[in-house]
């Protein structure tokens, strides 16, 4: 830009020429935001109610009459009351991921291994990701998700407000089956896919596909959904754990697979623990050759080629016992990550 | 299920957006490092607004104007004093391309008042109108106006002085 003349156009190209200059890799990670976002969310629950735990809920539902065959569409029916899904079962005594359906056949354009969501308010999900590409490119996504027994999945509005229908679909191991979708005519959802089914158990499972290549998209939904399996499995993590603070309470962890921050990596891990109201929790990823990028407040190490970062509650008062556990900087010593090499790591996750 | 479907939203939408809301954060932070910070908080805001997100019809801009109310909550902390020491280290690493005029107009931009660097990069990056930036602002179109007069008018200031003593230390050596 000239430094007598600066017309608009040319700020608006050395603006342009500004933004587009060499940038460190970013440290922008959407899985932390979602960790923490549901820990505010959480909280402002927990204010609202003055609860601090996940209640069950009653809510009104639409049950469906799901017709069993072809083509078929089934309509919205009647309201009825029913629990709202629980959160996550009880961790397992030294596995904090406990999985309770599994993929099995999935198509060559995703991760072979799945990752996992639980806690924060969230049931169990499990996640297939296709390969990480730069950022903003759309890799497909498949989400995996197992009712609790007993509750019957309702088919609910889109998240913008479109009425959904349930329009059958093969049966899955001989059981029902139907596609949910906007779009009566159109049971792959125009992309945004969900088949639901039947289990063996009686539960109902739930596949979410979008982004998927769509030539033969239906059929490689329905193979997906006969692939999957069903019971707890305890998951194995990067790292144990010896002396969390007594009373600390677990919230939740996600494994990604590959990594969903935009840096990438083959997995990306996050953990939510909770004391007394004060909340802290690690995260993990495949080291990059450099330290790792850390916020105020937060303390950091590499090994084995993995970083690891814990963070607490910014602003609130750390308990006590966590205190004399040695607060953050304690809790770093004791965590101990395992590697990269997914063959060593661990059930025996906290010790 | 409400859950599930605002975290699919969400994160289609950062994976995508995310480094245009990095680019606008750097040109109002000047400083890639807290323009990750600035990005990070504003998309966890995002998350947590999400449902109110998801129901206007220009998402960008929702984003974009919490990025910018970030931006300036944050100076006017006493946390800006801290962060901004960090300007200088950040070209460490980089690649060494022929960047002057373009890190000139970056030092011109990090001495502007904040609200001005705002509206300069709303109008002129952005491509906002002056109503839309006042939108974004908060604040009437005339003030974007005369914010938007007096940012150019010390971004040539702050250039030609610039280069004036770039000249001076050239002809010294």
């Amino acid at each position: 830009m000239s430094t007598e003349q600066c017309t608009e156009s040319e700020l608006s190209a050395e603006l342009t020429l500004l933004a587009d200059s060499p940038a460190p890799p970013s440290r922008v990670d959407p899985g932390a935001a979602l960790v923490v976002g549901r820990r505010r969310l959480r909280r402002r629950r927990a204010a609202t109610t003055g609860a601090t735990v996940a209640l069950v809920a009653v809510v009104t539902v639409t049950a469906i009459s799901l017709p069993h065959g072809t083509g078929a569409v089934a309509t919205p029916a009647t309201s009825a009351t029913t629990p709202a899904r629980p959160t996550a079962p009880a961790v397992a005594a030294n596995d904090p991921l406990v999985g309770v359906a599994h993929f099995g056949w999935l198509p060559p354009y995703v991760a072979p291994e799945a990752g996992y969501d639980s806690g924060f308010d969230h049931g169990i999900d499990s996640l297939a990701l296709g390969p990480l590409k730069a950022a903003g490119d759309d890799n497909p996504h498949i989400w995996l998700n197992l009712y609790p027994a007993g509750v019957t999945p309702t088919v609910d509005k889109a998240a913008d407000g479109r009425t959904q229908y349930a329009v059958s679909a093969p049966d899955v191991h001989g059981s029902p089956a139907y596609w949910v979708t906007a779009d009566r005519s159109d049971p792959t959802n125009n992309g945004d896919m969900t088949l639901r089914w039947k289990t063996g158990t009686g539960q109902w499972a739930e596949i979410h596909g979008y982004y998927l290549p769509m030539q033969g998209v239906q059929a490689t939904m329905a193979r997906i959904a006969e692939g999957v399996g069903v019971g707890n499995r305890a998951i194995p993590l990067p790292y144990y754990v010896t002396g969390l603070p007594a009373g600390a309470k677990f919230e939740g962890i996600s494994l990604s697979r590959p990594s969903m921050d935009v840096n990438g990596g083959p997995w990306g891990l996050g953990v939510g623990y909770a004391l007394d109201g004060y909340q802290f929790g690690w995260r993990m990823s495949v080291n990059k050759g450099t330290p790792p990028a850390h916020d105020p407040g937060e303390f950091c190490r590499t090994i084995k080629g993995v970083d690891l970062c814990v963070n607490g509650q910014p602003g609130a008062t750390m308990p006590a016992a966590m205190v004399a556990a040695g607060g953050l900087q304690g809790l770093l010593t004791r965590i101990t990550p395992l590697g990269t090499d997914e063959s060593t790591w661990t059930t025996s996750v906290v010790r | 299920m409400a859950e599930r479907r605002r975290d699919i939203e969400f994160t289609e939408f950062v994976s995508t957006k995310s480094p245009w809301l990095r680019k606008v954060a750097y040109l109002l932070s000047g400083d890639w490092h807290r323009a990750d910070d600035l990005t990070q908080s504003t998309i966890t805001k995002l998350y947590t607004h999400w449902h109110r997100a998801g129901g206007v019809e220009n998402v960008d801009g929702y984003a974009r104007t919490t990025l910018v109310n970030t931006f300036l909550a944050e100076q006017r902390s006493p946390w800006r004093r801290v962060l901004l020491r960090r300007v200088e280290d950040d070209r460490a690493g980089l690649p060494e391309p022929d960047l002057d005029a373009i890190l000139d107009l970056r030092q011109a931009l990090t001495e502007l008042p904040a609200r001005q660097r705002a509206t300069v990069v709303l109008r002129y990056y952005c491509d906002l109108t002056v109503g839309q930036t006042a939108e974004a602002l908060n604040c009437s179109e005339g003030t974007v106006k005369s914010q938007t007069a007096r940012g150019l008018d010390a971004l040539r200031r702050a250039l030609q002085s610039h280069r004036q003593n770039v000249l001076a230390g050239g002809l010294e050596a």
